[in-house]
């Protein structure tokens, strides 16, 4: 469960460190050891968070090369690549461990500091309201095929075809998850989710009458990415969080017109709405 | 804490233990049988604990389904799983294993039985349309003896039954579908499982010569109990399955149920609906396979 961010984050470090990425531990967050970063909001943990880390781990990386050169390689330049420090010029290895070890007995563990910051072509004027309030944008495209039962308005989605930009996807089994669950969320919105108030109280105060999707109502998905990596950061990565929930439901309620002839504008599309649009003479 | 700290459960080991607690007040509880109703009626508080919990699950004598007098019997304490996947009901009664298969999901289907829902008595139980297609008798037993109520005397209205304090359902006598007959259900739910159903129907037809010779039909979740249309039926019989007959009764059935709107559907499409599933049930009837 969750959005995966505790096994990108040791992968964006470990890519940015060349080590491999069960040399890194990613404890839970907690305000007594890291700064406030802002609100959980706008899908941008992978973009802020990432790439603070990322740029992080080609500091840290470097601090680390830098030591290895001076101390084993007498001033030649040193790279680390997964398990051994390289001395460029020999061509000459030592394990990482030897070089962590003599690093932490001599000065101690390494820490780098790495503050996110906006690509400076990004502005934003909060007193105009002119300019990009976000540096980047993930987008998605829907295809929804729908069958409309001509007995009874019963609408079942059977196929949807997706295509997705969030920049350089940095897991693509989670970020397919990611994408299926919104997906299916997007479904329950689409045709099933209503909540009402009646007499001051939600009408559908359970989950039994709060309907959402089962695995029985969700479609064959195809889901590919096409990926344009966001330049203003090194990571390349843009956010997978909310994007797919966009643009399902506009898709459904738009293949409904094309298999019905009616477009309902309020959601959930149900067959009593097709009904009473449609009259009794279907 | 849960709901049933305070209730005593027994649990008799044949059916004339059960009949032998329910006929004594100091033994008297209610009965609970896949537990898949009351325990969530209890948990969510709609219905309170009761004092005391006789428990009727796995007794053999609730558990069979099979043929007798020219009968197909199917015991009150038979699974959802076990009617869908029962050879004998799939022949006789082929619209009860169809709808058995709709119930909820897997986990309802392996412990919700056909006495709990034809006993919890709800308007929208699944089972009792194609229990009153199949013109089903309910098997009552206490220790003073059987009885033996059609079913739409048996259900008296929304969580009504005709069953005293000392009685349960120990079985269920239906008509096997004749030769040469078809069958159907239909449910419409808010989702394709674990559904409460807005509407859902049965059938059970047949054409001779061109002609309809027998057709029943009942309807869910339209009215306070599972209803016949005994108007319809009458005015089908002899008629052959043409544009006509579709129109007359699709229009027919819309005009004779009178549903409720609730959280689940409006009354008007619940009343168009009904006349969709009957023209969809003569078309199935019609239909070459
Ligand atoms: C998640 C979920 C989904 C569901 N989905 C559906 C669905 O799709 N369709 C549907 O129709 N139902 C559904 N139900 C309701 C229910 O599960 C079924 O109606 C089931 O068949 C009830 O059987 P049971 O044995 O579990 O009943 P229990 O809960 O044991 O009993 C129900 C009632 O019947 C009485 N009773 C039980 N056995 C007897 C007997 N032999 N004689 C007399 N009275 C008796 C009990 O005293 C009680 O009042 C659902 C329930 C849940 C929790």
């Amino acid at each position: 469960m969750g959005q995966g961010t505790f096994t990108i984050m040791p992968q964006i470090v470990a890519d940015g460190l060349s080590v491999n990425m069960n040399r890194v531990r990613c404890p839970n967050p907690d305000t007594k050891f890291v700064p406030d970063s802002g609100p959980t909001v706008a899908s941008r943990t992978t973009m802020v968070v990432g790439s603070t880390l990322f740029d992080a781990a080609i500091k840290l990386k470097a601090q680390m090369e830098a030591y290895a050169s001076e101390a084993f390689f007498g001033g030649a330049p040193a790279e680390l690549n997964e398990h051994f420090f390289k001395n460029t010029y020999t061509n000459e290895t030592i394990p990482f461990e030897r070089v962590a070890d003599r690093l932490i007995k001599e000065k101690g563990p390494q820490r780098v500091y790495n503050q996110f910051k906006l690509p400076p072509q990004i502005r934003w004027d909060q007193r105009t309201f002119v300019g990009d309030s976000y540096p980047s944008y993930s987008w998605g495209c829907n295809v929804a095929e729908v069958e409309v039962n001509p007995l009874t308005l019963e609408i079942k989605v059977k196929k949807v075809t997706s295509f997705w930009d969030i920049g350089r996807v940095i897991n693509p089994v989670l970020a397919k998850g990611q994408i299926e669950g919104g997906l299916t969320q997007a479904l329950g919105f689409a045709l099933m989710e209503k909540m009402g108030i009646k007499d001051g109280l939600f009408d559908a105060s359970r989950m039994q009458t709060y309907v959402v999707p089962t695995a029985l109502d969700t479609p064959e998905m195809s889901i590919d990415f096409l990926e344009f990596p966001f330049t203003g950061t090194a990571l390349g990565a843009k956010g997978v969080g909310e994007v797919p929930i966009d643009g399902l439901a506009p898709a459904i309620a738009n293949a409904v017109e094309s298999a019905t002839g009616v477009r309902i504008n309020e959601l959930p599309i149900t067959p009593e709405k097709l009904l009473s649009k449609l009259g009794a003479v279907v | 804490m849960s709901a049933l700290e305070q209730t005593e459960l027994l649990t008799p080991n044949t059916l004339d233990e059960a009949l032998r607690f329910l006929a004594d007040e100091n033994t008297r509880g209610t009965l609970l049988c896949g537990g898949t109703d009351l325990m969530v009626q209890w948990e969510a508080g709609v219905r309170p604990a009761p004092a005391r919990v006789i428990n009727i699950k796995g007794l053999t004598e609730l558990s069979e389904i099979k043929m007798e007098n020219g009968a197909l019997v199917i015991g009150a304490g038979v699974t959802h799983a076990a009617l869908r996947h029962s050879s004998l009901v799939i022949q006789c009664a082929p619209s009860l294993a169809e709808a058995a298969a709709t119930v909820g999901g897997a986990q309802i289907q392996a412990l919700g039985t056909i006495g709990g829902s034809i006993g919890n008595a709800s308007p929208a139980s699944d089972m009792a349309p194609s229990l009153l297609v199949a013109d089903a008798i309910a098997e009552l037993a206490s220790v003073r003896g059987i009885r033996k109520v059609p079913l739409p005397k048996f259900i008296l209205g929304y969580r009504k039954l005709d069953l005293a304090p000392d009685e349960l359902i120990v079985r269920f006598h239906l008509a096997p579908m004749p030769v040469g007959a078809k069958e159907n259900w239909h449910k419409l739910g808010p989702r394709a499982a674990q559904a409460i159903s807005k509407v859902m129907g049965s059938y059970r037809g047949k054409v001779e010569s061109g002609r309809i010779s027998l057709f029943a039909v009942a309807l869910g979740s339209v009215a306070p109990t599972a209803v016949r249309l005994p108007e319809i039926e009458q005015w089908l019989i002899g008629r052959a399955i043409d544009a006509e007959t579709l129109k007359g009764a699709e229009k027919r059935t819309s005009d004779i149920v009178k549903p409720i709107a609730d959280i689940r559907s409006t009354a008007e499409y619940r009343r168009w609906v009904s006349g969709r599933l009957v023209r969809g049930f003569l078309e199935h009837l019609a239909s070459p396979s």
